[in-house]
């Protein structure tokens, strides 16, 4: 596929999955959809190639496409995904996370065909790379791995996580990235509990319990691990940031939609300014957030730099939280008292963009880490 | 958190600048508490224990589960505590005296934010049914208080719940009374007829608080014109009093929302229900007046239901950042989280001054009480949603404590007309004085 890359052929298809997912999801009336249908859905995407996977053959989302295509496609997938469920292209996003953490030059039997990844960077309280933070992360020592990291995303079920760890200490510490069965003995994964949105998507906290690390577990160490984690970092936000434009233009859309179908004076809602209002704000928000993720989207990500792109994922993670949350919410206030129903959909789409914009680090977290980057040279 | 210096060096001042120094170390909460009147500070304290005794236990549950929550057995208590009768002073209810004096809103707002600091669905859930009563409190009608708010306050004073529920909004329409302008086109459709000793009345309403458990609803139907034709809101509408178990009248389903889930929001039904001419609240054709009172009534402790919000999203967040902790000291001990948190705090304390300040209004007025509704809950949405976001990941998840109040706070901007309406409201209730008619001077 990366040879002979069609992005409208690839559009279609996630077009075709889209509108079958929502049927599924969306058939009963329930707060977050039919979650019970969320592991067929994701058989479903992988059997069509949505999901992503450490083999250059897969295009899926964040396959190994990026690296001549750009993030583009992976981005125009996510926001079209984003459109029916934030949470459901959070699965998919989960899948492509692990995909990124491991690179597209490990093949298997690291990663076998088909084969479900978690991908675990983030200590408590905050980003990976920050670090001052990372005392309380994942740390190898001795071939053996000790320490928690917390919120991996997971798309269902999980056969293998992917881990960024340090290793060593002092001015020797430097990145490693592993890869281990799900099932290794003192490794756990703990399921992060009940949250206010994107519940179709798994999120468990990683602990490691001395674990043994064998060296073919070991993908890799040093600059080329420190270059993979800020790719997967970089790109995780992206991502949050483009499901999250979708997810909004969707409420947007709908709002519109109920605001041409409701009176109140002798005209439709729709034209009353304090709507006229809302809506145009949300459409500039809409507008703004779709500037940034369009920034460098075209560029092959071999040949973006790691912190350009770091750079970049904040904006565009920012930009999510502050834009997307509001078009969101501005479009649910379209809709009065119908806005705060489940029943309308605008309330699940809050709830998701709000878990969004704190999803692998809050705002401040993030303008923290943006201010402390290295300066790049223009180019 | 006064330093040793501080207070070595103050001991230095001659005694009248050491008496004009507070350096006592004591919580925001009694320092604001020790500004009421002694009366009023006590019934606030009498709220956050009630509420921390009664609410507390149940938040986790009425919000995991809206469906599965009995409301009753916290009904019954709140009765018992004598908060549900505070609408009539002693013998009949439990309104605190010096009311006229502190504002008759004081104990209602203190009310609703030391509540629904704890639970605002649990909190909104008692509060409603004083919103139930308003018209009847509200009308001046003494037949009417006598005939219906007495004996509701007296049951409630003796510890048997009776609950009110107030019902306008209809499924074509709602916020549209919010407003003079709107009330003139507004397509309400539930509607009353007179008949030999009575009304008829048919119609439906929605989102009706307490509507599920409601032994009495306050409802606003358009009175048939005496010259035929439509009625109109801002002429014929007018406030009945209909009792659950009368013929045709039914709930239909509570819905599913976002938050504030411990507290119903049900569909009524009135199916050719049949009232009394006693159920008429006071005169036909006043629902109007009634209803824009009610709101100027209503929407100050609806301000304070935003600042029980708000801070409850600020005190779990403080919680958390005293708890957790990251490189070895707690999260509070970073500069980065500390400013947060003062954001959270201060605005906190900027809302309740604002409803302190509505209160003690004698009567409150459109303006100020829309302005006080409007800014709080704008507010209490932005420090909830700024409180998840010091959480980072753990405050978009339940443990964190905060999430909830975000959607909780959301309904602020909704109930009690839109945030927008509201606006308008304000900008009505000015312009013949401020605004248009005014010199433009007065502020």
């Amino acid at each position: 596929m990366t040879t002979n890359f069609d992005l409208d052929l690839l559009l279609e298809i996630v077009d075709q999955f889209a509108s079958k997912a929502e049927q599924r999801l969306f058939g009963v009336e329930m707060p977050d959809g039919d979650l019970g249908a969320v592991r067929g859905l994701l058989l479903d995407a992988s059997s069509v190639g949505l999901l992503a996977h450490p083999d250059t053959g897969r295009w899926g989302v964040w396959g190994a496409h990026v690296d001549s295509e750009g993030v583009g496609p992976s981005l125009a997938m996510l926001r079209r995904l984003g459109r029916v469920c934030a949470g459901l292209a959070t699965a998919v996003h989960a899948q492509g996370l692990g995909t990124l953490l491991i690179g597209s030059e490990c093949r298997s039997p690291a990663a076998p065909a088909g084969a479900r990844l978690v991908a675990a960077f983030s200590p408590p309280f905050g980003v990976a790379l920050d670090p001052r933070t990372f005392g309380d992360g994942l740390l190898l020592v001795d071939d053996r791995l000790q320490g928690m990291a917390r919120y991996a995303l997971v798309a269902d079920t999980a056969d293998l996580v992917v881990l960024a760890a340090r290793a060593g200490a002092g001015s020797d510490a430097c990145w490693v990235v592993l890869v281990l069965a799900a099932g290794t003995t003192g490794l756990r994964l703990e399921p992060t509990g009940a949250r206010i949105g994107l519940r179709a998507t798994g999120m468990v906290d990683v602990f490691a319990d001395h674990v043994a690390v064998p060296p073919e577990a070991e993908h890799h160490r040093g600059e080329p691990a420190e270059r993979r984690l800020s790719t997967t970092i970089g790109c995780d936000w992206l991502g949050q940031a483009a499901i999250a434009l979708g997810s909004a233009e969707r409420a947007v859309a709908d709002a519109t939609a109920y605001t041409c179908s409701r009176f109140q004076g002798g005209v439709t809602i729709a034209e009353h300014a304090s709507i006229r209002l809302l809506l145009g704000r949300a459409e500039h928000d809409l507008a703004v957030l779709a500037a940034v993720l369009d920034r460098h989207e075209g560029t092959a990500l071999s040949e973006l730099d790691p912190t350009t792109l770091l750079r970049w994922g904040a904006d565009a993670r920012l930009a999510a939280g502050e834009h997307g949350g509001r078009a969101v919410t501005d479009a649910l206030q379209a809709l009065g008292g119908y806005g705060y129903m489940d029943e309308y959909g605008l309330s699940k789409r809050l709830r998701d963009l709000a878990a969004l914009r704190v999803l692998h680090g809050g705002p401040d977290q993030l303008l923290l880490l943006r201010h402390g980057l290295p300066e790049t040279a223009t180019p | 958190m006064s330093s040793t210096e501080l207070r070595r060096s103050a001991e230095l001042l001659k005694p009248l600048g050491r008496a004009l120094f507070d350096l006592g170390e004591v919580s925001m909460w009694e320092r604001e508490t020790a500004t009421l009147p002694r009366r009023l500070a006590r019934r606030r304290r009498a709220y956050r224990d009630f509420a921390r005794r009664e609410l507390a236990p149940l938040v986790a549950g009425a919000d995991a589960d809206p469906a599965g929550y009995d409301p009753r057995p916290l009904l019954g208590a709140a009765a018992r505590a004598g908060l549900q009768s505070e609408q009539l002073p002693p013998p009949w209810g439990t309104m605190p005296v010096g009311v006229v004096r502190d504002g008759p809103l004081f104990h209602e707002v203190l009310k609703a934010e030391e509540l629904t600091a704890v639970c605002a669905g649990l909190g909104l859930g008692l509060l409603a049914h004083g919103l139930g009563l308003a018209p009847l409190q509200l009308c001046g009608d003494l037949s009417t208080i006598r005939r219906w708010l007495v004996p509701v306050c007296r049951e409630n004073r003796a510890g048997r719940p009776r609950l009110a529920a107030f019902a306008i909004t209809e499924p074509g329409a709602g916020s549209d009374v919010e407003d003079t302008d709107g009330a003139r086109t507004a397509r309400f459709s539930t509607t009353a007829r007179r008949v030999r000793g009575g009304y008829v009345l048919n119609g439906q309403k929605v989102f009706i608080t307490g509507g599920a458990y409601a032994d009495l609803v306050t409802v606003f139907a358009t009175l048939e014109p005496e010259e035929g034709g439509a009625g109109r809101v801002d002429r014929d509408w007018t406030c009945f009093v209909v009792e659950r178990g009368t013929p045709g009248f039914r709930t239909g389903r509570s819905e599913h929302k976002l938050g504030q889930r411990a507290a119903d929001a049900t569909e009524l039904f009135l199916d050719d229900v049949f009232v009394s001419s006693e159920n008429l609240v006071a005169a036909e054709r006043s629902g109007w007046a009634i209803n824009r009172n009610v709101l100027n009534y209503s929407r100050l402790p609806v301000g304070a239901i935003a600042v029980g919000i708000a801070r409850g999203a600020t005190e779990a967040a403080t919680v958390y950042c005293r708890r957790a902790r990251l490189g070895g000291k707690p999260l509070l001990a970073y500069q980065e989280v500390q400013l947060t948190l003062a954001d959270l705090w201060l605005e906190t304390m900027a809302m309740r001054a604002m409803v302190w300040q509505g209160a003690r209004h004698v009567r409150p007025t459109q303006g100020v009480s829309s302005a006080v509704k409007t800014f709080c809950g704008d507010r209490a949405v932005a420090v909830a949603a700024r409180a998840i976001e010091l959480l980072a990941d753990d405050g978009a998840h339940v443990c964190g404590g905060v999430e909830k109040r975000f959607r909780d706070g959301r309904l602020n901007q909704i109930y009690e007309g839109t945030n927008q309406l509201n606006r308008l409201a304000l900008v009505e209730a000015l312009w013949e004085t401020d605004l248009a008619g005014g010199n433009g001077t007065s502020i």
